[in-house]
């Protein structure tokens, strides 16, 4: 294609077995019209430095693998395109609030142990055999959680979050999503077993509502919406509410 | 297991200069310390009405300096601020709100309660400072008898 | 090296490991099951599956329906033993999945709701908008929180398998934020490693679809099956290969080229109406809607992109509601990618390749033919696919037959003897020192050079029409490639922690006898059957053809290519007719 420009990616990096602290790389990377961040970066891997390290799948925003900050706000880069940061530079670095494993990956471990403290998966109230077939859920009851289940990991809400950054116990926006996404659904027993995470020190409360989170997330979720809901929650648990209405 | 090494940024600490959502978080934040002095204010002049008039009108008389006048300007301003970004902050903390099956827009309750917001305190000033339009004023009288229960 | 020990390994976090993972734990929960995975399970390419899952539920439907099609669909060089036990094994799979939180559309009355697919007599689909796949690994990858026997090694590079007389012993991976080598000792291990859809340029995969579960098991010995039969998708934009579900047509879009004809009438798939009905026009199978765009091509009636020809995916006559509701994926990734609001444009399209109907050859149990190796998944040739396989099997493939790996691995736990770990170790270490050269090469080209040039001669000679002198110079070229490797790629990235660079030239050494397998497979199968088409061979032999190709590795050189029974039960291998008449059919 003629239509061929270069910009400038500023690339954070980070060698654990060498560096004591980041630095700043500069590469000069021409681009197509049609060309991502993501894909600026696999041009540096493949032609100027194989030493560039950061993660990527999917291409297409569905994996969640590519989060990253790009000039100072978290984006998935497979869905950022470089015509739209031109003439740059465009500064990418890990995603802010986490600790930085190698250049632009960081360490991820601390929120799968998050996911595992909400319990995210279904609990009945009673197993049926399969051969019962589905359960009904009508389209209302789906709606009712959907737009919690649409969450793709990114953690582009952590690197949104400074309560988080401040806190890095803190549950956080997308675990606290999908505590929200099982406590809704039709099918499960809801609030009574995930009480002790949403009510913890680290739970819910730990927001104050600074929204950023819901405002960068890439798939429409809100997770502001679903922390601040179980803030209600959790209080009427406080008063012994929740026990009256059967612990849902 | 070979450790894993990995490097944790500091948060510096003017961390919320550094994104417009952040800043206007933190001084929605800040509006609370508005709030409060405003308040203590008030209390102030409570105290000097129970300490009679003279004291009263010292308090009065403090309140026209140019610098309480600006104090008050900033508190103003701070809870117009608090008022616009608590009600974009509503939908996000109340369970959704609907009507007709639909999600109420943030815009919409923005619009919705900071237009109500501001007839009750345009309200509430007219009476206060006894400008009430006629009718309204008649109203009033008929619903809040003078000299309290009879 | 640092030493594991495991009942059950299970390579790959995808819907089939992930499946196969709690299938084993449920078996037996007091096992030590390893997960491991190269990537977060939430991040393996199972996400990107969009359109839906096959499992007959509909009353109009029946099990027999949905062996017809598969059967039919892939020409029949299916299993047919194994395709009766797939169809008679999804629907409880699906219910399954809605058990664990699977967000399925529904029905008003809040019962499930399936769509048309192509080559489907019945709606058989069962699907959660144009996420399906997304929601399945979700479901799958939170409920696996539930079972204590998982422990998950996320972000572990598997480099090898450990075979001794004929049983497989261990698994050595690459412990990928640090470079440790680790050794897994295992009794069973499940390969649910995925496709290799990457060996292509123009494909729908995920950059980790990379093929190395297959080269792992050629490598040690098993063989890969029918490896010619590449599925080109016929729906995806030009340049990224980005998918455009089945979904799009199951709903009642439309295919036009640049003068607006609906030109798939003019090859087997018309008439026009009425229209829609099942297995007709845009309801066609994916191989026969691929070729048709080839031969559209050729006659100069598709419009031109920077990327390539394409024609039109006309979604606009199903109204904005239907598109944002059923296809909010697809819509959003049109917008963001090519520029296109389906609501208002039709969205310019080509094939791309997008499946990898062999793999590694195992029987109905999903053992391979070395003892307590299991495989499922795109990486696996259990015979469901044939020539071609049927949109919406492969999700519900995923599920089925990873439980029934992850259930065999843990039932032959408790017959595998115990072995002394020394040799297995001395082993590993061979693998792991093997492994470890890679980084020290001082001389040697760039790994995207040989990367590219792979991709090149695949799209080139072992593309949608295939011919002799084709095949033999991809052949020629990628022998020529394999050696290149083995001289020796330089890296810039000597670190042992996070060094991707190292990782993807472990996975470029699999692509390349993948990708040889593929072609070698292709040149001996001198027939045209369902994906494989050849210009020099345009018929279909089933004198001489029906029959699974089966490639065993050649250590350096090529593989050895040989043929093995097709099971036929009771479908005899007819013609394969689509379009003809047939009754307007209701999209719901």
């Amino acid at each position: 294609m003629t239509d061929t420009r270069t910009i400038r990616i500023e690339a954070l990096r980070f060698n654990p077995e060498t560096d004591s602290e980041p630095r700043l790389q500069r590469y000069e990377v021409p681009f197509t019209p049609d060309m991502s961040v993501l894909q600026g970066l696999q041009y540096i891997k493949d032609h100027l430095d194989g030493s560039l390290t950061f993660r990527w799948s999917c291409r297409m925003a569905v994996c969640g693998s590519c989060g990253m900050m790009i000039n100072g706000r978290p984006h998935l880069s497979c869905e950022t395109f470089l015509r739209d940061l031109y003439p740059g530079p465009v500064r990418v670095e890990p995603l802010d609030h986490f600790p930085v494993q190698r250049d632009l990956a960081i360490d991820q471990a601390g929120f799968l142990d998050k996911l595992a403290a909400i319990k995210p998966y279904i609990v009945s109230a009673k197993e049926r055999p399969l051969s019962e077939g589905p359960s009904r859920q009508t389209p209302a009851q789906l709606d009712a959680y959907y737009q919690y289940s649409q969450c793709i990991n990114c953690l582009l809400c952590y690197a949104a979050c400074p309560q988080f950054g401040l806190n890095p116990d803190f549950i956080g926006p997308a675990a606290l999503s999908l505590l929200h996404r099982y406590n809704l659904d039709s099918r499960d027993i809801g609030w009574s077993v995930r009480a002790d995470a949403a009510n913890a020190d680290v739970g819910v409360w730990e927001c104050t509502v600074v929204g950023y989170c819901s405002e960068v997330c890439p798939k429409g979720v809100d997770p502001m919406h679903a922390v601040n809901e179980n803030k209600v929650n959790s209080a009427l648990d406080y008063l012994g509410v929740k026990r009256l209405l059967g612990g849902r | 297991m070979a450790e894993v090494r990995t490097y944790r940024r500091p948060m510096p600490a003017d961390w919320w200069t550094r994104n417009p959502s952040y800043v206007v978080y933190m001084l929605r934040e800040a509006s609370a310390v508005f709030f409060f002095l405003y308040a203590l204010v008030l209390l102030w002049g409570l105290n000097a009405l129970s300490q009679g008039e003279a004291a009263f009108d010292g308090w009065r008389a403090l309140l026209a300096t140019p610098a309480m006048i600006a104090f008050h300007a900033v508190a103003a301003a701070f809870a117009l601020l608090h008022t616009v970004t608590w009600f974009m902050v509503l939908p996000k903390t109340a369970p959704t709100l609907r009507l007709g099956g639909r999600i109420v827009p943030v815009a919409a309750v923005v619009v919705v309660g900071v237009g109500a917001s501001a007839a009750i305190s345009a309200f509430i000033y007219a009476w206060v400072a006894g400008i009430l339009p006629p009718g309204l004023a008649e109203a009033v009288r008929n619903l809040v008898p003078p000299g309290g229960a009879s | 090296m640092r030493i594991i020990s495991a009942d059950v390994v299970v390579i790959g976090g995808g819907g089939a490991g992930l499946r196969a993972a709690i299938a084993a734990a449920e078996a037996d929960p007091g096992l030590a099951i390893a997960l491991i995975s190269k990537v977060l399970p939430m991040r393996s390419h199972t996400v990107a599956a969009e359109g839906g899952s096959a499992g007959v539920v509909r009353d109009d439907d029946s099990l027999d329906n949905h062996f017809d099609d598969t059967v039919t669909g892939g020409e029949w060089l299916c299993d047919q033993d194994v395709v009766d036990y797939f169809v008679r094994h999804c629907t409880e799979e699906m219910v399954q999945l809605e058990r664990w939180g699977c967000p399925w559309s529904r029905k008003p009355d809040g019962s499930i709701n399936v769509r048309f697919f192509g080559g489907m007599k019945v709606q058989r689909t069962w699907f959660a908008a144009d996420k399906s796949g997304f929601h399945i690994l979700h479901t799958l990858f939170q409920t696996s929180y539930k079972y204590p026997a998982i422990t998950r090694y996320d972000e572990y590079f598997c480099a090898d398998l450990i075979v001794e007389d004929g049983r497989v012993r261990g698994v050595v991976a690459i412990e990928i934020a640090t470079g440790e080598m680790v050794l897994f000792h295992c009794k069973a291990a499940v390969l649910a490693t995925g496709g290799a859809g990457r060996v292509f340029r123009q494909n729908t995969n995920a950059g980790i679809v990379t093929g190395e579960g297959m080269g792992l098991a050629l490598r040690s010995g098993a063989v890969l099956r029918d490896m010619e039969f590449v599925q080109w998708h016929p729906t995806c934009l030009p340049g990224t290969g980005i998918l455009m579900s089945e979904a799009c047509r199951g709903e009642g879009a439309i295919l036009t080229n640049k003068n607006g004809d609906r030109y798939l009438q003019d090859y087997g798939l018309g008439p026009l109406d009425p229209w829609p009905r099942a297995k007709a026009m845009e309801l066609g199978p994916r191989d026969r809607l691929s070729q048709a765009f080839w031969h559209e091509d050729k006659k100069g009636n598709t419009i031109q992109t920077p990327h390539g020809s394409a024609v039109n995916l006309d979604l606009r006559h199903l109204g904005e509601k239907k598109i944002l509701e059923r296809l909010p994926l697809i819509t959003e990734a049109a917008r963001t990618f090519a520029g296109v609001d389906p609501v208002r444009e039709p969205i310019p399209v080509r094939p791309a390749v997008h499946y990898t109907m062999g793999g590694i050859a195992t029987n109905v149990h999903t053992e391979t033919s070395i003892s307590g190796l299991y495989a499922a998944g795109e990486c696996a040739s259990v015979g469901i696919h044939g020539a071609n396989r049927l949109g919406s099997n492969s999700l519900a493939e995923i599920v089925v037959f990873g439980k029934v790996a992850g259930e065999r691995a843990a039932h032959y736990v408790r017959s595998a003897r115990p072995v002394s770990p020394g040799r297995t170790e001395r082993q590993a270490e061979v693998s792991a020192a093997r492994v470890l050269r890679l980084l020290g090469n001082e001389r040697g080209e760039r790994l995207a050079e040989i990367r590219d040039a792979m991709m090149d001669a695949m799209e080139e000679g072992v593309g949608l029409y295939r011919t002799e002198s084709g095949l033999k110079a991809a052949c020629r070229t990628l022998a020529e490639l394999r050696a290149r490797y083995r001289r020796g790629i330089r890296l810039d990235d000597r670190n042992r922690a996070f060094n991707t660079e190292w990782l993807a030239a472990i996975e470029l050494g699999s692509m390349l006898e993948v990708a040889e397998a593929m072609a070698h497979a292709a040149l001996w199968r001198r027939e045209s059957r369902g994906a494989h088409q050849r210009l020099d061979a345009t018929a279909r032999d089933d004198r001489r053809f029906l029959v699974h190709s089966i490639a065993r590795s050649g250590g350096d050189g090529a593989p050895q290519i040989k043929s093995a029974p097709v099971t036929i039960t009771k479908s005899r291998p007819g013609s394969r007719v689509y379009g003809g008449a047939g009754t307007k059919a209701e999209l719901t």
